[in-house]
């Protein structure tokens, strides 16, 4: 498991500097715009998070499994490894997400409230983890083709949500699902379930992995 | 070390269908056409495939359930990426330190001095004679006892493919017990290289010889239409019909050059039963 992790890591290093720039831009512009919702930034940074790890997981079946799987690695040690770097690159992008909280409070002249900053957005980044779980279980069973028609799947499904918003905002169902935004400790309860979800993901990615053929 | 006992594992357009054996302390040529098996034979071996029908046994266990400690006894060339187009040998040295309990790192960094791997390049910059010899020396770095090689010296000019060679050879000195697989299309590879050789056509053995077999009792019989008309057929294992008349494979080739002393009879070579073996009827 080190040497997988060690493996990522070092690719992860050669790539997360585009990813950071962007962050960095992004959390200027955040900064700089007056009255920007700053809760905004730290979604984008979770999410940016995301997309630096994504790389990492898709790699080795884009280079082909095989040579990996000769190597003291198994079905097991391979997915907890990438569990937990995922799960780092998250914690990563968790301290970059408040520090660009806390300035962006600070720059606005405003007392940060640090319980409020720590926590806040905290269920996206257990979202994410359970994403990339759900990224890697796609390609280890389906290949990384998957990753596209996941993608594909996932944006349809907002699509539509969002013309049902527009077009029928008075609908009683847009409501409720609108509603659960503001529903008392949702973050608790969504981080509840996306490391349920990371669990059952973790276990189905080692058992698609124990049967895969190289 | 290795048995593959009926090993049989169906495709949509190739089945593979092989029994063979790797002692300790050999080295063994896989040898056939692309698109032949060797490929799915070494993925056998090294449990990547699993099978429809028969066995597969490395160090008296299902490759299949290997644990990584087992996997550690295994040194592999196959193709692909290695371990991602941004990794750099020296990336290699870090990771390869975690994986493997005997890795040699100082081996391992002295060998890249002098094959002038640079250390510091990712491996999709490295030409492809580079990064065959960077797939070698991974596998031979940490103190292996089998090494699996599936065309190791593809890609690569005849003197690099001769210190790839020697590399290996210094390697199975340092312990009688080390065995090797190494699959390939080039023969002479094989033949200076290899003390017995599997040619496999369709995935199927067609012949599994000893090469010092091969090189002293082989021969390749050039008989015009009348003295194939004539010679014993018993011994002849392959023939061609060429210009001149007919090129026949013998497994005794002292036996005709005793009872037919007209006729050309020519040593074996690997090259040539290779041609007489797939070309020929």
């Amino acid at each position: 498991m080190r040497g997988v992790l060690e493996k990522d890591f070092r690719s992860y290093r050669k790539t997360v500097l585009l990813t950071l720039a962007l962050v960095v831009l992004y959390a200027a512009f955040c900064c700089l715009m007056p009255g920007f919702d700053l809760v905004h930034s730290v979604l984008f940074v979770g999410w940016m998070g995301a997309v630096a790890a994504v790389n990492e997981v898709a790699d080795d079946e884009r280079n082909g499994y095989a040579f990996l799987m000769t190597l003291p690695v198994d079905a097991r040690s391979y997915v907890l490894a990438k569990l937990v770097y995922v799960t780092t690159v998250q914690v990563h992008f968790w301290i970059l997400a408040r520090v660009t909280l806390l300035v962006g409070t600070l720059l606005d002249g405003k007392k940060p409230d640090i319980p409020a900053l720590l926590s806040k957005g905290l269920a996206l980044h257990f979202g994410m983890v359970a994403l990339l779980m759900l990224i890697l279980t796609f390609v280890i069973k389906f290949g990384v083709k998957s990753i596209l028609y996941l993608a594909g799947g996932l944006v349809m499904l907002v699509c539509v949500f969002c013309v049902l918003v527009v077009t029928k905002p008075d609908a009683n169902w847009v409501d409720a699902l609108l509603r659960i935004g503001r529903f008392p400790h949702i973050g608790i309860y969504a981080t509840a379930a996306a490391i349920i979800a990371t669990a059952g993901l973790t276990r189905l990615a080692v058992h698609f992995m124990r049967n895969k053929e190289f | 070390m290795v048995t593959l006992n009926n090993f049989r594992k169906h495709y949509k357009d190739f089945d593979l269908n092989i029994s063979m054996q790797i002692p300790a302390g050999t080295v063994t040529g896989l040898i056939g056409r692309n698109g032949a098996g060797k490929s799915t034979t070494i993925k056998a071996i090294l449990g990547l495939i699993n099978p429809d029908e028969g066995e597969v046994c490395v160090f008296d266990k299902n490759p299949r359930e290997f644990t990584p400690r087992d996997k550690e006894a295994i040194g592999t060339v196959i193709g692909g990426n290695l371990l991602g187009d941004f990794i750099t040998a020296e990336d290699t040295i870090a990771i390869l330190r975690k994986m493997y309990a005997d890795f040699d790192e100082p081996y391992f960094r002295a060998q890249c001095k002098a094959l002038e791997l640079p250390l510091e390049k990712p491996f999709k910059d490295l030409s492809n004679g580079m990064k065959a010899r960077l797939r070698v020396l991974i596998a031979i770095s940490h103190k292996a006892r089998l090494l699996v090689l599936d065309e190791p010296t593809a890609g690569m000019d005849v003197i690099a493919r001769s210190e790839i060679l020697d590399l290996l050879r210094e390697y199975l000195a340092q312990d009688g017990e080390r065995s090797v697989l190494i699959s390939s299309h080039i023969s002479s590879d094989i033949e200076g290289f290899c003390d017995d050789v599997y040619l496999i056509e369709r995935g199927e053995i067609v012949l599994h010889e000893d090469t010092d077999t091969i090189l002293g009792q082989y021969g390749v019989l050039k008989l015009s239409e009348n003295e194939f008309r004539d010679v014993e057929r018993q011994y002849i294992v392959a023939c061609k019909k060429e210009a001149y008349g007919y090129a026949c494979l013998t497994k005794e080739k002292q036996y005709f050059v005793d009872n037919y002393p007209g006729i050309i009879v020519e040593n074996g070579s690997l090259d040539s039963t290779i041609i007489l073996m797939l070309g020929g009827r």
